[in-house]
């Protein structure tokens, strides 16, 4: 309740400026980004930038109001006035420095190695050394140690739990991240030698606010060389403090993965029955169309077959706005899920059709049925007990296979498990309750699958 | 109708079936009231020569009377009232005995399945009709 009322009064502030009293200042930050800035499982703003802020806020004598805003959006909120400062972790580049002015660095960071305690020197040949895929991280790296194996990874949680588990040596990421995701995972990990780069963090204002600058960087002078500063470092980065500061409890966690679940199912039901549709259409293609059409479909459907579910996802999400078709992340995955399951269940349809005996065809129009008639009454309800055991085991193999769609930032099952991971270093629990999640679903529809098949054997309908 | 006329006229039939020529050249009469066996081997083309009779597969070559009328310009209903066929193994399908009999009757828009039921009454067990095919004796299923 207090996190809605939060929001609520935040973006009633970021929709109506001109009310905001004088005495505030209106801060932009993501409160997507720990230890800096982000919500604790409370819904509270909290971090090393939100701290700094307060600081800031109280040495030049306004009120701090928080607006969360994205990370892409946040300069031009600046601009447009809609707030005064920014204090959540931005770099000074000189491009930025192009629109906005930029306070004094309020902290300094930078690429930097960090290695376990019993890690042989980082100038061994083999050290192992751990980036995050997609960071300019793995160049610095393998320049800065040529002797060493980079291997990339997912997200810096997966290198790090490599490191705890033996199989890494080092990881180079962000010097500040590293040391607080260290710390919250208790991995024994130490910063080795010198940044390999410097970021310097400021606070941006708007052009031509240079009064709001200057008492700003009088302020940061200040705290700097204050005790304040040091105690805040080591309150979020220091080695002996306090414990992990996102720790959800059982059953908000509970929560949020019971909701996720509700994603997963509603996506694959909508993708599966799309999917259904097509190969009914798919399967008559292949079955009653003239010879040489029927030939090319069975081709694609193998095709489809016999290529990953994780190809055909990214070909959709990346091939389609590459042709100049606009498409969401949810209608991708969707799509993808609809054309591999159309895939698989047109060659069960097709087998099934193929199982029924050809002398009930002419059984059938013996008693005067037209061939659509014997279709409709005669042929499909013998195929249905063939038809359902695989149709099920295809259901359930592609409600596991769309835990892939995370990939593309769909906010299903196993993406909040990864999250929920990287925000409470556990990753053995997370992972089990998200296998007994996709279980709670799948198993009955296997037992379902099995029940009636059984029925049909008994009833005789169905042999082998 | 012209009891002159045979009931099935054929001649010189050809029938393929997946590229192979099974009935090459076939000719035959019959008339009303006469016994008619055709004997071959296995293989030698009786099943085939039943199915194009019945307009089931196709033949390319030949001519094909059944009561002085082209089967393949009937309705299926229309030929299904001209011809029937005993299959080999019955071909009874999904449905219990009684849908079974009376399934095309009502097919065919007949309400009441009076004979379907007069049928089975042959049968020695009443109970038996609401039973499936595959459970039925050999015996039974040919009643």
């Amino acid at each position: 309740m207090f996190r809605w009322l939060l929001i609520l009064s935040m973006l009633l502030v970021a929709v109506t400026p001109l009310k905001a009293e004088k005495q505030s200042l209106r801060v932009g930050l993501t409160g997507k980004y720990p230890p800096f800035n982000y919500f604790d499982p409370n819904g509270k703003l909290t971090g090393f930038d939100v701290e700094m802020a307060e600081a800031i806020c109280a040495e030049i004598e306004r009120k701090c109001v928080f607006v969360p805003l994205a990370w892409d959006g946040i300069l031009a909120a600046l601009l447009a006035g809609r707030i005064d400062a920014i204090i959540g972790s931005m770099a000074i580049t000189p491009e930025r420095e192009k629109k906005v002015l930029f306070s004094q660095p309020y902290y300094e960071s930078g690429a930097q190695l960090l290695a376990s305690s019993t890690a042989p020197p980082a100038t061994d040949e083999g050290f192992r050394i751990g980036v995050t895929l997609g960071t300019t991280y793995k160049t610095f790296a393998e320049k800065a140690f040529p002797k060493a194996t980079v291997r990339s990874y997912k997200g810096d949680v997966e290198v790090l739990q490599d490191i705890v588990s033996g199989r890494l040596d080092a990881i180079v990421t962000d010097k500040l991240v590293g040391l607080y995701m260290a710390r919250s995972m208790n991995a024994d990990l130490v910063p080795v030698g010198e940044p390999l780069y410097l970021e310097r963090m400021g606070i941006p204002v708007g052009p031509g606010e240079t009064d709001l600058l200057n008492r700003i960087n009088q302020s940061i002078t200040k705290i700097r060389s204050s005790k304040a500063y040091p105690a805040l470092f080591t309150k979020y980065f220091g080695k002996a403090s306090h414990s992990a500061s996102s720790s959800y409890s059982l059953e908000a966690s509970l929560s949020l993965m019971a909701r996720a679940l509700g994603t997963t199912v509603g996506l694959s039901a909508q993708g599966i029955f799309l999917g259904c549709l097509v190969s009914i259409l798919v399967a008559s293609l292949m079955l009653f169309s003239p010879r040489s059409l029927a030939v090319g479909v069975a081709f694609i459907v193998d095709f489809v077959r016999a290529t990953p579910f994780m190809v055909q996802l990214f070909a959709i999400y990346f091939g389609l706005p590459s042709l100049g078709l606009r498409i969401s992340p949810w209608a991708s995955a969707v799509l993808a899920i609809a054309l591999h399951s159309a895939a698989y269940l047109a060659e069960v349809i097709k087998v099934a059709y193929q199982s029924v005996p050809l002398n009930q065809h002419y059984a059938a129009r013996t008693l005067g049925l037209s061939r659509r008639q014997a279709v409709v009454s005669i042929i499909s309800p013998q195929m249905l007990p063939v038809l359902v055991a695989p149709t099920l085991n295809t259901v359930v193999a592609m409600i596991k296979d769309s835990a892939i769609v995370s990939v593309i930032s769909v906010h299903e099952l196993m993406m909040q498990t990864q999250e929920l991971i990287s925000a409470t270093f556990q990753p053995m629990e997370f992972y089990l309750l998200a296998a007994f999640l996709y279980f709670v679903v799948t198993y009955p529809l296997l037992l379902l699958g099995r029940g009636l098949e059984k029925t049909f054997r008994r009833k005789g309908l169905l042999n082998g | 109708m012209d009891r002159a006329l045979p009931l099935v006229r054929v001649e010189d039939l050809r029938v393929r079936r997946s590229e192979k020529e099974i009935l090459l050249g076939v000719s035959l009469q019959i008339v009303r009231g006469e016994p008619f066996a055709i004997l071959g081997e296995s293989g030698s083309g009786k099943t085939t020569l039943l199915y194009a009779l019945l307009g089931l597969i196709p033949f390319y070559s030949g001519r094909l009377e059944i009561c002085g009328k082209n089967p393949e310009a009937l309705l299926p209903r229309e030929r299904a009232e001209l011809m029937g066929l005993v299959f080999q193994d019955y071909a009874l399908s999904h449905m219990n005995v009684l849908d079974n009999l009376s399934f095309a009757p009502k097919k065919h828009g007949k309400r009441e399945c009076e004979k379907g039921q007069g049928a089975i009454g042959t049968t020695p067990d009443r109970r038996s009709d609401r039973l499936l095919p595959t459970q039925l004796s050999g015996g039974q299923s040919n009643a």
